[in-house]
């Protein structure tokens, strides 16, 4: 092929990259674009939500108002108009759909798509899914079966509504409203996300998945995720994220938090492929997402596991609170930036109980003219007797325009707590290349293999369903950085 | 590279005015965060007496005292080794006026106030270590020593640094090191300082091409001390190696920082730091390095292991990449933990009591930083290891 016709095929490929770039043509209810207290009362009457939730609202705006955006991070973008955000936009005929029947055709087609199993495909997968699409969470399935075992999953608006003593005793512990700048924000205006409550003693029969979908020009989508796991019981959680490909950014900020009790396990795995910008890094998802989880029981568990492929920005700390004696966090990550995509993301695993125990995998991959950055923490509290952690961050540098970081901070205040953390930055070796090559590999499955190879370990702790999307979806995000 | 000729007075001055205007760093300075120096910046120090008394007149032997050099008329020195007062080199003011990091506290209290400081230039390989010795006395004195060194291209020295006293006062040494091609620096400190003293230390490095700079440090002394180093590679196939040794005990703070900036391809970096923590002493270790762009075939590399004696102590550390250039191999290391029971039991079953088995543990530890250096330097670093071992209260 000529360099010529292998340039245009590049283009062509570069720019068609982005397959979940569309956008679903239905009608919406859109409040004005803006924030103050009114919009604030307008989203809590639309989702009819009790006098104390709207409380909790104001103050948490009261307090957003008292704070200033974060600029610690290694990441650069213009400041951002929060006057200029739709902070409510919601499908008009998604007022609480019985079944999937009364859902939007037109919206079913969209997850259709996205390859979502909601509908015919829900018997095969047996993954219970709450998708929620702009601001309202529009259909959960597999609710009957899952409440014969006494699971709660379903919007976190209706939770509200249906089980406010157990949404006003967990939202807010693990991540208090004025945490930071966008917690505090997601507090006044969160839209919808999903509530999982797992009963004591259950283990979760199927695994639960939430899809989210930025649809709507201008809007935000502020999305809060609680998952509640009583005393032994189990369950595994699936997130994914998309959003059309437009040349504005669109701002994502949500909080998930996760309770454990004891002996029981959360397992939250993400495949984060919000729309990235184009190669100019024009456009895409600015995503300000906290995440926490607090291991409040003896021998509890919290595993993150997260793929990161999309996003203009990235800034998300998935993080562990080992309260619990002998609890569990564990956290591991891929990374992987292109193009102009910023990412600073990491953990915080704070140690308070004896003999608690964590293990950070963290895989960082950086092309085109990106910047990855690791940013972790990792503190030994005086009462963390035998604690154990051990951090490994890898950095893969493919090309020369890009950058990795690694910003890792220990502190211990325990003799009897070990810390090991270990960082390696390389790039692909020009041996492993050739040896792809001459074995009649092109640039880019070489890459890829290579690539995915080194994610592994990540990779393996992903439930299945994600894994050969999660796999596929590195090869696509790397397309175009090397050759 | 050519700076524009600033006169130490008019660097004083400057700095002066950059201190009027920030003043020392708080809390939420990142650089600042696990070092608490609110008893610095309460006190209000007045600046040492120029005049000095008392010297030396051995050869290669500076003595400070409360930052001020002694005559220079009164020094003596091997051949290769030329001394100068800082205010009559306008070369070397000149030098350390832009390499002084931006907005700097330490470096612009310490310039404001010092009064002159030493221009040394090696031309040739000597054989005989330089000493300089930093005497400290007095309650609520600042002494600001200054010195610029400057190896030509193909000089040898080794230099062994002391700083010692006691008083409650504050000693903010600024030096810099200017490492030309193919010259080759020796670098032993050591800080031992009385317990109630405060030492805040900077110095910066700046390598050429093929240059070697080695510096090893003891920090044993002092109530909070850090000791910062800045080291910039700035031409093809220097190398750098930093190791470290602090102790803490008591409240006592150590702080040792250090940035590697790797301008240029085909650099090397070393660093290890090993420390000790006992009673509520607190330390941390930030290291950062940062690779550019340009600066391809990089080999960096740090490790730092902190060991805790006491359910008291608080050990923090931050190793830091930050990396532009895709051919490098870049890594960091760190623990924190405390003496291997296993290694303990080892001993004891062969008969060791539990205090001498400790001891000899944590005299390993810190001694593999160290042995394998050369005399002189190995001797004057391992001195006020063993003296801080034998004086511990097990």
């Amino acid at each position: 092929m000529s360099a010529t016709a292998e340039t245009v095929r590049q283009v062509e490929e570069a720019t068609g990259k982005y397959k979940y770039g569309f956008v679903t043509d239905i009608e919406v209810d859109k409040a004005p674009k803006g924030l103050s207290e009114d919009t604030i009362r307008m989203i809590s009457a639309k989702k009819e939500e009790p006098e104390w939730m709207l409380e909790w609202r104001l103050k948490a705006y009261a307090t957003w108002l008292k704070m200033d955006d974060p600029d610690w991070a290694m990441l650069n973008y213009p400041p951002i108009d929060y006057q200029d955000i739709h902070y409510y936009a919601a499908p008009k005929n998604a007022d609480g759909p019985k079944s999937l029947d009364e859902v939007d055709p037109e919206l079913l087609r969209t997850y259709e798509k996205l390859g979502i199993p909601l509908h015919e495909q829900e018997m095969l997968a047996g993954v219970a899914v709450d998708a929620v699409f702009d601001s309202v969470s529009v259909a959960t399935t597999f609710r009957e079966k899952l409440a014969e075992v006494g699971v709660i999953f379903c919007p976190i608006s209706e939770a509200i509504k249906n089980h406010p003593d157990l949404v006003k005793a967990y939202i807010g512990s693990v991540v208090p409203q004025g945490d930071n700048y966008f917690t505090a924000l997601n507090s006044a205006v969160f839209t919808d996300g999903s509530f999982v409550y797992i009963p004591k003693g259950v283990r979760c029969p199927m695994e639960l998945s939430t899809y989210f979908r930025i649809n709507e020009k201008d809007t935000g989508q502020f999305e809060r995720t609680l998952i509640i796991a009583e005393e032994g019981s189990y369950v595994s959680y699936l997130e994914g994220c998309t959003a059309p490909q437009r040349d504005e950014n669109q701002l994502h900020a949500a909080v998930v938090e996760l309770v454990t009790m004891d002996d029981a396990e959360i397992k939250y795995s993400t495949v984060q492929n919000w729309y990235p910008g184009d190669e100019n890094g024009k456009g895409g998802i600015y995503n300000f997402v906290t995440k926490r989880g607090a291991c409040r029981g003896a021998r509890s568990k919290i595993s993150w596991t997260q793929v990161e492929t999309g996003s203009a920005i990235t800034w998300k700390y998935p993080s562990c609170i080992l309260q619990g004696e002998g609890s569990v966090g564990e956290f591991y990550s891929v990374a992987v930036t292109n193009n102009a995509q910023q990412a600073d993301t990491g953990t915080k695993m704070i140690h308070i109980g004896a003999n608690t125990k964590s293990t950070i995998i963290s895989k960082g991959i950086s092309a085109g003219r990106s910047n990855n950055t690791y940013r972790g923490l990792v503190r030994m509290m005086p009462g963390a007797e035998n604690a154990r952690n051990f951090t490994q961050c890898d950095s893969l540098l493919v090309g020369d325009q890009c950058g990795a970081h690694t910003v890792p901070y220990i502190t211990s205040r325990n003799p009897s707590a070990k810390v090991e953390h270990e960082a390696t930055t390389s790039r692909i070796s020009e041996d492993q290349m050739f040896y792809c090559l001459q074995r009649g590999m092109t640039t880019e499955d070489a890459v890829s293999l290579i690539v995915n190879g080194f994610c592994k370990e990540v990779m393996k702790e992903l439930p299945m369903e994600f894994a050969v999307e999660a796999q596929k979806l590195i090869g696509i995000s790397l397309e175009g950085s090397v050759g | 590279m050519p700076h524009d000729v600033v006169s130490f007075e008019r660097l004083a001055a400057d700095a002066a005015s950059r201190y009027a205007d920030n003043g020392w760093p708080g809390s939420k300075d990142e650089a600042w965060r696990f070092t608490n120096i609110n008893a610095i910046r309460k006190t209000e120090f007045s600046p040492a007496d120029t005049a000095i008394t008392g010297t030396s007149s051995e050869i290669n032997f500076i003595h400070f005292i409360n930052g001020v050099h002694q005559p220079i008329d009164n020094m003596s020195f091997n051949d290769g080794i030329i001394c100068q007062k800082l205010t009559d080199n306008a070369g070397l003011s000149s030098a350390l006026a832009a390499a002084i990091p931006h907005g700097h506290h330490v470096a612009d209290f310490a310039l404001a106030h010092a009064s002159d400081g030493l221009a040394i230039t090696i031309d040739q390989v000597v054989d005989n270590p330089l000493q300089m010795i930093f005497d400290y006395s007095g309650d609520g004195i600042s002494s600001h020593p200054v010195v610029v060194i400057k190896l030509l291209p193909g000089a040898d020295l080794t230099i062994l640094e002391e700083h010692k006293g006691d008083g409650a006062g504050l000693s903010a040494p600024v030096m810099l090191f200017c490492v030309e091609e193919g010259a080759k620096l020796h670098h032993a400190r050591r800080l031992i300082e009385s317990d109630q003293r405060y030492h805040l230390g900077l110095n910066l490095v700046q390598q050429k091409s093929k240059s070697v700079y080695s510096g090893d440090m003891v920090m044993a002394g002092g109530d909070i001390t850090r000791s910062e180093t800045q080291v910039s590679l700035m031409e093809a196939d220097a190398q750098s190696y930093l190791n470290a040794v602090y102790l803490g005990r008591d409240a006592q703070m150590r702080d040792v920082t250090s940035r590697i900036d790797h301008d240029a391809p085909d650099c090397q970096s070393f660093q290890r730091i090993h420390g000790v923590l006992d009673n509520q002493s607190k330390a941390v270790f930030q290291g950062k390095v940062k690779v550019e762009r340009y600066a391809q075939k990089t080999d960096g590399n740090q490790m730092s292991r902190t060991l805790i004696l006491s359910r008291e102590a608080e050990a923090n550390t931050k190793p830091e990449l930050e990396i532009y250039a895709d051919d490098v191999t870049c890594s960091h290391g760190a623990t924190i933990g405390e003496l291997d029971s296993d290694q303990l039991f080892y001993l004891m079953s062969r008969g060791i009591g539990c205090d001498e088995a400790r001891q000899m543990l944590i005299e390993a530890f810190l001694m593999d930083v160290v042995d394998a250096l050369d005399d002189p330097k190995r001797e004057w670093l391992i001195e006020p290891i063993e003296h801080w071992i034998k004086t511990r209260v097990s």
